[in-house]
C-alpha cells in the first residue's frame, strides 16, 4: 500500500433543502487501500458515497482526482465516472441484457475495448467467479448474491481506479452474503483501491484497512479498525453496543 | 325504505306518463338541422319552412308536435325503428320511391350548381375537369356518381366529384378554392348567396319533395297530407311559404305529378354482397393507409413531445404542456378541419395550390390530424413509460461512464417499449376506429362508403360487413402486439 492520494474530497458539504446530510466532511483515499464507512442510519455516509462520484451534486466542496477538481461546473465528468466505478445495495443490472451484455456494454460503447476483447475479459471474470454458465442468462434468472457479483465484475469491467461500495450486501438473504464478501476480499488483496459504506462491522473489521466513522453528517473519528473499537468515544461505543 | 320510494317513483312515472299521452298524441318529426331553409338552427331555436308547416300541421289535428334532429345516414334506422314519425326536410323523393310511403310531391325542387363570383365557370359543360363538391346521400350525387343518370354527360367529365359530409362543409371547400363548384339544392344555394357565389343559369336536375312515412304507414300519411291540403286551401301554407322564400309561394301541392309507383327498382339485391364488399375493400385500403401513415408519423413524433414535455427548460415544456392539452382536450374531427380549412381561413391560401408530388392537400390534412392528435397521446404513454423505469437504472448506467443519449438509448429506452406495449395497443386500435373521422374532410375511407351504400339500399348489410372489416383489422393489429409483448417477455 503506498500513500499516494487518488481521490480526496475537501470540506465537502450536501444539503437537501433543509435538511444537511454531509457537513463539512473531508476525507482521502490512499491507492490500494480499503475504507470501509459505517455509522448509524441518516448519519450521511451513503450521500458521501454518492457525493465522490457526483450522483449527488455537492453543494459546497471540491472533489479531486489525482489532485484535479471533478466537480467543476466546464468539465464533462463521464470520464471521471468511468475511472469510478460504483456498487449499489439493489445492483442495478439492467434486466433487458444478458449477464455478458451487461458486463461488456459499458466499454464496448466507451471505446474502452473492442467487442472481442470485452467479451473476453467478460468471460475471464465470469471464470474466476464460477458463473461462466449465465453468460447468457438474464438477471432475473439469478439469484441476489449472483447478481451483486455479476454488478460488482460489470463495475470491474471499465477497468475502474477505484471502486465504491454502498451497502453491497444489505439487500441479500444471509445465505448469500459471504459470497458476495469472499469476492470483495479478493478484489482488496489484489490491490483494488476500495470505498464501502456497511453496517457488515464484523466484516469491515476484517478486510478494512482503515475505518471511518461517520455521525450527523461529519466524520467523528477515521483510524485503524483496532483503533475505532477500542475508541472512547461515546458514539461509536453507543453504535458498536447496538450493531455488535 | 329506499325500496319502497324507488317504486313509488317508478309507478309516478308508469302512469304520469300515460297519462301524458292519452292527453294529445305526439307527432315527431325528423329532420337535417343543417338545411335552411326547410330546417336549421337559429338563435338556440328550430326553423325552417319545413318545420313551420308541421307545427301548422299538428296544431291543427291537436298533436304535440316533437322536432328531431337526425342524422342523415341513420335516418333510415330512425324512421323504421319507431324513433320518428316521418321525415320533412327537403326529402327528395326521386330514387326513394319505394323506400317510403311519400306523401304527394308539394314542392319542386331543382338541383343547382354553385361558384365563386369570379369563377370563370358558366355552363354546366366548363365544369369538364373541375372539382365539384356534393353532400352526402344527397340525389345529386347519385346523379353525379358513376353509375347514376346524368353520369353520362356530366359526371363522368368531372376531375373529382368530392362527398362532402353536409352542405357547410361543401360550401367551406368552394370558399377555400379546395373545389371548383358545388351542386346542391336551390333553396339551400340561395341562402348561402350572400357569400360571395353566383348560380349557374343551367340546372343540374329538377325533383320533387315530398313528406317521406314509414312503409305502409298510409294512415298517418293521409291524416297529414288532407290537414296540408287544408292549410294549401286556405292560404296558410303560402304564407308560410312567404316567409322562407322571399315572398313567393313554392307549394304547389296537388300541381305536381303524383308518382309513378310502377316504376323501376333501383337496385337489384342479388350482387348486393359481392359488391358491398368489393366497394368496402377499397375503402379499407384507404383506411389502412390512413391507419399506418399516422403510426409511421405518430410514434416517433411522440417521443419528441415527451422530451420536449419533460424538458427542464421551462418555456419548452409549457410549450408541448399546453400543446398535449389542447391536442388531448379537443374534438379530433374539429382538428382535422383546422388543419384542412386553416391555410385559406387564417391565410388566405387557395387550398387548390396546396398539393405535394400530387397528393391531394385533403389527404394530407388528414395525416398531419391524426399524426399530432396521435403523437400528444403517445407522448403521454412515453412519458409514464420512462418515469417508470427505476432511478437506479439511470444510476448503474451514470456511474459507467454513459452519456445522456447512451443512457436513453441502450438502457432506458429498450425497456421503456416493454412497458408501454398495452396502453399503446389500446392507442393503435383506437386508432383503427378513428379512421372513419376522415370523412370529415371528404376522404372515402370505408365506413363512410358503408353509410352511402346503406342508404343507397335502405340496408343495415354494409354496416355489419364494415364491423366485420373493422373487427378483423382490428383482431390482427392486436395479435401483432401479443406476439410483440410476448417476444419482449425474456425479461421482467
Amino acid at each position: 500500500m503506498s500513500d499516494m492520494v487518488i481521490l480526496e474530497a475537501r470540506n465537502l458539504v450536501k444539503d437537501f433543502s433543509a435538511l444537511r446530510a454531509v457537513n463539512d466532511v473531508s476525507f482521502a483515499l490512499n491507492k490500494g487501500e480499503t475504507v470501509f464507512i459505517i455509522g448509524p442510519s441518516g448519519s450521511g455516509k451513503s450521500t458521501f458515497l454518492r457525493c465522490l462520484n457526483m450522483l449527488e451534486v455537492p453543494t459546497a466542496g471540491k472533489i479531486l482526482f489525482h489532485g484535479k477538481e471533478v466537480n467543476h461546473c466546464s468539465r464533462n465528468i463521464n470520464p471521471y465516472r468511468a475511472k469510478v466505478g460504483m456498487v449499489f445495495q439493489h445492483f442495478n443490472l439492467f434486466p433487458h441484457l444478458t449477464v455478458l451484455e451487461n458486463i461488456t456494454l459499458a466499454p464496448v460503447e466507451s471505446g474502452l475495448l473492442t467487442r472481442s476483447q470485452a467479451r473476453e475479459e467478460a468471460y475471464g471474470w465470469l471464470k474466476r467467479i464460477g458463473l461462466e454458465s449465465k453468460a447468457e442468462a438474464y438477471p432475473m434468472q439469478l439469484s441476489g448474491g449472483q447478481k451483486q457479483r455479476i454488478a460488482i465484475v460489470r463495475a470491474c469491467a471499465m477497468h475502474p481506479e477505484v471502486l465504491l461500495f454502498d451497502e453491497p450486501t444489505s439487500a441479500l438473504d444471509p445465505e448469500m452474503v459471504g459470497e458476495v464478501q469472499l469476492l470483495m476480499r479478493e478484489l482488496a488483496d489484489g490491490g483494488m483501491t476500495m470505498a464501502v459504506v456497511t453496517h457488515e462491522i464484523g466484516f469491515a473489521t476484517e478486510i478494512a484497512d482503515r475505518m471511518v466513522f461517520m455521525d450527523h453528517g461529519q466524520i467523528v473519528v477515521s483510524g485503524t479498525p483496532e483503533e475505532l473499537i477500542n475508541s472512547d468515544n461515546v458514539r461509536i461505543k453507543e453504535f458498536f453496543d447496538k450493531v455488535i | 325504505m329506499k325500496q319502497t320510494v324507488f317504486l313509488f317513483i317508478l309507478m309516478l312515472l308508469l302512469f304520469g306518463g300515460a297519462g301524458a299521452a292519452a292527453d294529445s298524441r305526439t307527432f315527431t318529426v325528423g329532420f337535417d338541422a343543417n338545411f335552411p331553409p326547410y330546417g336549421y338552427v337559429e338563435k338556440g331555436e328550430y326553423r325552417g319552412f319545413d318545420l313551420d308547416l308541421a307545427r301548422e300541421v299538428a296544431r291543427r289535428r291537436g298533436w304535440k308536435i316533437v322536432l328531431k334532429p337526425i342524422n342523415w345516414e341513420a335516418k333510415d334506422s330512425e324512421l323504421k325503428s319507431g324513433m320518428i314519425d316521418c321525415i320533412w326536410n327537403g326529402f327528395t323523393i326521386n330514387g326513394r320511391e319505394h323506400s317510403y310511403t311519400w306523401s304527394d310531391p308539394y314542392v319542386v325542387n331543382e338541383q343547382v350548381v354553385m361558384v365563386k363570383k369570379d369563377s370563370p365557370v358558366v355552363k354546366l359543360t366548363d365544369l369538364k375537369g373541375r372539382k365539384v363538391a356534393v353532400q352526402t346521400d344527397t340525389p345529386v350525387m347519385k346523379a353525379l356518381q358513376p353509375g347514376g343518370e346524368r353520369y353520362q354527360d356530366l359526371g363522368k367529365k368531372l376531375k373529382e366529384l368530392v362527398i362532402a359530409p353536409d352542405y357547410n362543409n361543401a360550401v367551406m371547400m368552394l370558399e377555400s378554392g379546395s373545389v371548383d363548384a358545388v351542386a346542391m339544392d336551390v333553396g339551400v344555394a340561395k341562402t348561402k348567396l350572400s357569400g360571395g357565389f353566383r348560380l349557374l343559369d343551367e340546372i343540374v336536375m329538377k325533383e320533387n319533395y315530398g313528406i317521406g312515412f314509414r312503409k305502409g304507414d298510409i294512415r298517418l300519411r293521409d291524416e297529414v297530407q288532407n290537414t296540408l291540403l287544408e292549410m294549401v286551401a286556405d292560404g296558410s301554407a303560402a304564407k308560410i311559404s312567404a316567409l322562407y322564400f322571399e315572398g313567393k309561394n313554392v307549394v304547389a301541392i296537388g300541381q305536381i305529378q303524383a308518382i309513378d309507383e310502377s316504376g323501376k327498382n333501383s337496385e337489384s339485391n342479388k350482387d348486393e354482397l359481392i359488391h358491398t364488399v368489393c366497394e368496402l375493400g377499397k375503402g379499407l385500403l384507404v383506411s389502412m393507409l390512413i391507419f399506418a401513415l399516422t403510426l409511421v408519423f405518430a410514434l416517433p413524433l411522440g417521443l419528441v413531445i415527451a422530451a420536449g414535455r419533460m424538458s427542464r427548460n421551462f418555456v419548452l415544456r409549457s410549450f408541448f404542456k399546453i400543446f398535449i392539452s389542447v391536442m388531448r382536450g379537443t374534438p379530433l374531427m374539429l382538428q382535422l378541419l383546422i388543419w384542412f380549412f386553416g391555410p385559406y381561413y387564417l391565410f388566405g391560401i387557395q387550398l387548390s395550390k396546396l398539393s405535394f408530388c400530387g397528393i391531394d392537400y385533403r389527404f394530407i390534412a388528414v395525416i398531419i390530424g391524426f399524426s399530432l392528435n396521435y403523437a400528444a397521446y403517445f407522448a403521454e404513454i412515453y412519458r409514464a413509460g420512462i418515469g417508470s423505469i427505476p432511478a437506479g437504472q439511470y444510476e448503474a448506467a451514470t456511474v459507467l461512464g454513459y452519456s445522456g443519449w447512451q443512457t436513453f438509448r441502450r438502457i432506458i429506452f429498450p425497456q421503456v417499449i416493454k412497458r408501454i406495449l398495452p396502453p399503446v395497443t389500446n392507442e393503435v386500435i383506437t386508432l383503427v376506429k378513428d379512421t372513419s373521422l376522415a370523412f370529415s374532410l371528404a376522404v372515402l375511407e370505408m365506413f363512410t362508403i358503408a353509410k352511402q351504400i346503406a342508404s343507397a339500399t335502405s340496408s343495415m348489410m354494409p354496416f355489419v360487413v364494415a364491423g366485420v372489416f373493422y373487427y378483423v383489422f382490428n383482431f390482427l393489429v392486436a395479435s401483432a402486439m401479443a406476439a410483440l409483448e410476448k417476444k419482449l417477455n425474456y425479461y421482467r
